[in-house]
């Protein structure tokens, strides 16, 4: 999938990077918004238990306030003289005290005295001073009150029919434990829900409400909970004693007071108090978006600074693999890339070495062997002998012997001369010509020679002894020698830079099988001249010139041509080297 | 390999869930005890650093404390109809300080009929059976008899003014110094009176008995508003007074001389002792034993030390 090194390595810092990012940056939100939640609620809930404190101290006053008027002297005789003689006075009387003690306390709405038997009221109030035909069942549900709760709870109210309030009443007894009325404090509900749920109250809550110890809503934001039941109206759970709750996305609180057991609920979702993390979202997205680039960025660089060298090097390699050994790899780091260019140098530098020796060891077997060819040939004792017959044989007359003997010195000069391996053609000619007239002599002039050699081709330098093994060739398997109509054309010329010899001769030919044979015979000539054959002319024209030079076979039964072409050189090449 | 990579991968994966979505906002506090405090008066120092300790009590053993107070410590109704009212709640206890010690039974019978347990608070409980968290008034009141003879240099004439008798406190406070004075025959007791209470003793009640009893050489007095009110009326007499409660201007008052000796019990460490006994009570370390708190009669000689150790100590 991922082809090169490059590729990985980019995806790998991206990917260990962007996980990396990713994570804390789930995790850090994740973090941030628990404890954002958890302060939030925490805040809340503190806030909230003080409010229900002050609530809860506020209707204690409320409390001692009613526990006052109902212990209040006055009050409990003016009440007596109203049962026992109906003086409407003391009901004024009443009227007046009470006034005085709903001021005592800020939040009473209305403080009042019940006569249970009269079915009336008196009130702190300046209407309806007097509630009169109070039905009895409402009276019997105030006893009943009274009786269970001492606490505010929520009543609804004898003096104003159809409405409901927080309301504390007791029971007032004459001394003999009589039951004289009661006297009850209705709370504003308005009061209550201004002066405590308000304070807490702040745009995130989206449900405020005060309970009575009966789960009796008290007051709330919403107008249409009052008279409902806690917690039916509410859908969410509610903590089961105190403390608060999150559940499908809102928190419920719930708090209630020690001595009123009234309870304050509220309910804030969730989302509204995390409102203030979307701007980090933004910002932790937009972090999330820079450590990308950053990332990118640094993959592309980081890849780049490790593949380099890498892709430098496989780049040498193949140039290598396609044969230039000359080349480098650039080694520009010391780590272990760096380590396997300069390793892979030093292979490539022993590699040469390597190479070189071998074609130095080549060399120098070939000019051993060539060497060795050279001394095969008859050495000078014969030579100077032969000179002292030769010399010998003209002092007696003989001149056509003392001419042979002079040719086949001079023969025996050229073969064993060991100073250079090249000749002129001429030079290569003249030894020719020696070697003919003495093989003339030895068959009595069945054979006859012709040469055409351009003046050119006479400049030029030959390896020695191309020629001869040639033309004794042809004498020894060409021309019919007994016939007496042998002849050989020796022909030499320069084109295009090429030194063209040929050897012709018409004798009864070669089938391809001889010439096949006599090429690749590697058998050591114990006839002829000397020991240098055909096959070894071959073979040191290919190493001298390589390609540039060579010989070729064409025979018919009409004769053979034998042609030799090398490149025309005319000054002494240097030993053992290519030209 | 390929696996321990995988067990990595999934470690710190099940790690960032965990941290991520573990528990959201939840607090919920356990159900407390709920304990009704009916205390004799609401308007003085004494009660209100009671108060204070049981609140902070409350607040350390993780109780509900409701107290409800009458005005004064002649309200006994008040009292008996606070009490009634507590009873009626869903306390589990209720520690009351009876401003009538005798006329207690009825409500300790209802209390017990509802499973709630009652204790005395600060002032004995005298016709039940019920754990008493306070000082040894007995012995207080003796110690103050040694303190007044000692000042009286063990002979004179002197006085006992009383608050109510049917507080116990009060009544043990006289009995213990009346035991004392047994012992020195050179002081003899000329008057006892009780009943008073708080700032009842009015300045014509002084006047009538400085008048009834014009060589009086020193007089006790069970609570410190009645000697502080008793000191001012005589002034520039030779009158040695002792008292008991130590509240701020009684101190003052032993510091300039005024008052001899103040048998001191400290209402903040009777309020919170009082809590933690009802905790440790209804947790089922019951005792039913009464709870003594340590006493301390100040002097001009310990006053200083005491004023110091209590602002660290107490509030």
């Amino acid at each position: 999938m991922l082809k090169s090194i490059r590729a990985k390595i980019m995806l790998a810092i991206l990917t260990v990077t962007m996980f990396t990012a990713g994570s804390l940056t789930v995790v850090f939100y994740l973090r941030a918004a628990e404890m954002i939640e958890e302060n939030y609620s925490g805040i809340l809930y503190g806030r909230m238990q003080q409010t229900v404190k002050n609530l809860d101290e506020s209707l204690k006053e409320i409390y001692y306030v009613n526990m006052k008027t109902a212990w209040d002297e006055d009050v409990r005789n003016n009440a007596e003289e109203y049962i026992r003689t109906g003086n409407e006075n003391s009901l004024e009387n009443i009227a007046g005290l009470l006034r005085e003690y709903s001021r005592e306390y800020k939040d009473i709405n209305s403080l009042y005295f019940v006569f249970p038997d009269k079915k009336m009221a008196v009130t702190s109030e300046e209407f309806p001073v007097n509630k009169q035909g109070i039905k009895g069942e409402r009276i019997e549900e105030l006893e009943e009150i009274q009786e269970r709760d001492s606490f505010p709870v929520l009543v609804e109210s004898l003096v104003h029919e159809g409405s409901s309030f927080l309301s504390v009443i007791q029971k007032v007894e004459d001394d003999n434990g009589e039951a004289l009325g009661y006297v009850a404090a209705d709370i504003k509900e308005r009061a209550i829900y201004y002066e405590y749920l308000e304070a807490v109250n702040d745009e995130k809550i989206t449900r405020i409400l005060l309970v009575d110890g009966n789960n009796e809503i008290v007051t709330s934001e919403d107008y249409s909970d009052l008279g409902k039941t806690f917690p039916e109206i509410t859908d969410h759970d509610v903590p089961g004693v105190e403390g608060y709750i999150e559940k499908n996305g809102v928190i419920s609180f719930f708090s209630r007071g020690s001595f009123s057991d009234c309870g304050l609920y509220l309910e804030v979702p969730k989302k509204e108090v995390l409102s203030g993390l979307s701007q980090m979202r933004l910002f932790l997205i937009g972090i999330f978006g820079a450590v990308f680039v950053a990332a990118v960025l640094l993959a592309l660089w980081l890849s780049r600074v490790v593949c380099g060298p890498l892709r430098s090097m496989t780049g040498t390699i193949e140039k290598v693999g396609e044969g230039d050994l000359s080349l480098r790899t650039e080694v520009t780091t010391a780590d272990e890339i760096g380590t396997l260019g300069k390793e892979f140098n030093h292979m490539l530098d022993y590699i040469e070495d390597l190479i070189a020796q071998v074609i130095e060891e080549e060399q120098q077997k070939k000019d051993a062997e060539l060497e060795a060819l050279q001394y095969q040939i008859t050495p000078h004792f014969m030579y100077n002998t032969l000179n002292s017959i030769k010399f010998a044989a003209f002092l007696k007359g003989e001149k056509e012997l003392a001419g042979l003997i002079g040719d086949f010195v001079e023969l025996l000069q050229a073969s064993i001369n060991k100073k250079g391996s090249f000749l002129s053609v001429a030079d290569e000619i003249h030894i020719l010509k020696n070697y003919i007239h003495l093989q003339d002599f030895r068959y009595q002039g069945s054979f006859q020679v012709e040469y055409e050699i351009s003046e050119e081709a006479y400049r030029c330098y030959i390896p020695r002894l191309i020629l001869q093994p040639l033309v004794e060739n042809a004498l020894l398997h060409g021309i019919d020698i007994k016939r007496q109509t042998g002849k050989i054309w020796i022909s030499g010329k320069v084109k295009e830079g090429e030194l063209i010899l040929i050897v012709k001769d018409n004798g009864r030919g070669m089938t391809e099988a001889q010439i096949r044979d006599l090429l690749g015979s590697r058998a050591k000539k114990t006839k002829g001249l000397s020991a240098v054959g055909v096959p070894n002319v071959k073979e040191r024209l290919e190493l001298y010139y390589g390609e540039k030079g060579g010989m070729k076979y064409d025979s018919s039964s009409n004769g053979t041509i034998v042609t030799v072409f090398l490149p025309a050189i005319y000054d002494i090449p240097e030993e053992g080297r290519k030209s | 390999m390929r696996k321990k990579y995988i067990c990595i991968l999934a470690a710190v994966l099940s790690f960032c869930s965990l941290s991520g979505c573990g528990p959201s906002a939840k607090k919920t506090e356990e159900e407390k005890v709920t304990i009704g405090v009916v205390t004799k008066s609401k308007s003085s120092e004494y009660w209100l650093s009671v108060c204070d300790g049981m609140e902070d009590a409350a607040e350390k053993y993780h109780a509900d404390v409701v107290i409800l107070s009458p005005d004064s410590e002649t309200e006994e109704k008040v009292q008996k109809n606070m009490i009634r009212d507590l009873l009626k709640t869903d306390i589990q206890a209720l520690a009351v300080s009876p401003i009538d010690s005798y006329e207690c039974e009825e409500y300790v019978q209802q209390a017990k009929e509802k499973g709630i347990s009652v204790y005395a608070c600060d002032t004995p409980i005298e016709d039940a059976d019920v754990p008493y968290i306070g000082i040894d008034n007995e012995k207080l009141g003796y110690e103050l008899g040694e303190q007044l003879a000692r000042a009286l240099d063990h002979k004179g004439k002197i006085g006992v003014i009383a608050g109510d008798f049917n507080q116990a406190g009060h009544r043990m406070r006289v009995n213990g110094f009346e035991k004392y004075m047994e012992k020195e025959p050179g002081i003899t007791i000329e008057m006892v009176r009780n009943g008073y209470s708080n700032m009842q003793v009015s300045q014509k009640d002084v006047d009538e008995i400085l008048k009834k009893y014009p060589d009086l050489d020193g007089i006790m007095t069970t609570s410190a508003v009645t000697a502080l009110g008793l000191a001012e009326a005589t002034e520039g007499r030779e009158i040695s007074i002792v008292s008991v409660d130590a509240q701020e201007d009684a101190l003052k008052a032993v510091q300039d001389g005024r008052i001899v000796a103040l048998g001191a019990q400290s209402g903040y460490q009777i309020g919170y002792e009082t809590i933690r006994y009802i905790v440790n009570d209804l947790e089922g370390k019951r005792t039913g034993e009464d709870e003594i708190l340590d006493s301390q009669v100040l002097t001009t000689e310990n006053i200083d030390a005491y004023i110091k150790e209590d602002k660290y100590g107490s509030s």
